[in-house]
């Protein structure tokens, strides 16, 4: 009975480990997750790697620019508002 | 006292701006047009600019409210979209939550408290982004780029706590896995 309503599906635990990350688990859930992640290697990957995900996400970057011809468009309306 | 100097604006902050912009809305046209009524914003409110922040910090905080407009309006428009979310997680699990042999995660190979330096890694990761369909994509960048709390974006986007929970859920799933098929390979 215990062991019944200890195990908790890998849908249930990834699910945990984002409620975790925002320290919106419950005691009993995070014993739970405790309990799943040390026998699923599955969602342990997917902890770790979950973890690597949000690390780098915040260095995400582009290198899109405006043509120089846009540049000049943009500042001449800039100047135009400017003489108003 | 910091001053404003809008004949420099488009040489000094156009192309800072339009990076923002286009990270957070995935659309190169919506992120220019962002960056100009910014500008043109910036003008009709200089006179609300009191010199205790800088310049650029003012005009990114103009972006950034014109970014949640645009946000709130592509939110209420998308928010059919949850009812599908929520059939769709059948993509990694199946009917007993257990992962799906297809979906199951590999190993890396890499260390995960590592920070990667290489170029094309963060072209992927951005590439994965532009993947996700746009609510999940909005409220992943909320809270991972932005760095917001789940309540605010709740309350900006107006969704339920358990909608977030589904998007942001979804939103793991699928970076997880583009970038297990897209960079690993490599």
């Amino acid at each position: 009975m215990i062991f019944k309503n200890t195990m908790i599906t890998c849908e249930s635990a990834t699910q945990f480990i984002s409620q975790k990350e925002e320290h919106r688990l419950s005691v009993s859930r995070r014993i739970k997750l405790f309990i799943h992640l040390a026998i699923c290697k599955f969602c342990r990957l997917f902890e770790m790697q979950n973890r690597f995900l949000i690390h780098h996400i915040k260095h995400a970057s582009t290198t899109a620019s405006l043509s120089e011809f846009e540049k000049e468009a943009l500042q001449n309306k800039i100047n135009s508002e400017l003489k108003k | 006292m910091n001053k404003l100097y809008p004949q420099n604006w488009v040489k000094n902050y156009s192309d800072m701006l339009l990076r923002f912009a286009l990270l957070r809305t995935n659309n190169i046209e919506q992120a220019k047009d962002l960056v100009q009524e910014t500008f043109l914003a910036g003008l009709r409110n200089v006179e609300t600019f009191k010199g205790d922040i800088s310049e650029k910090n003012w005009l990114f905080l103009i972006l950034k409210n014109k970014i949640i407009d645009h946000y709130r309006k592509k939110a209420s428009s998308l928010i059919v979209e949850i009812d599908v979310l929520l059939e769709k997680s059948t993509d990694y699990f199946d009917e007993a939550g257990h992962w799906k042999e297809s979906a199951f995660p590999k190993e890396w190979g890499v260390n995960y408290d590592d920070t990667v330096e290489k170029e094309e890694f963060y072209e992927i990761l951005n590439k994965c982004m532009q993947k996700l369909s746009e609510l999940i994509r909005i409220v992943f960048t909320m809270k991972y780029l932005d760095e917001k709390e789940s309540e605010e974006i709740c309350k900006e986007l107006a969704i339920s706590s358990s909608n977030y929970w589904v998007i942001i859920h979804r939103a793991k799933l699928q970076m997880r896995k583009c970038l297990e098929k897209n960079w690993i390979s490599i």
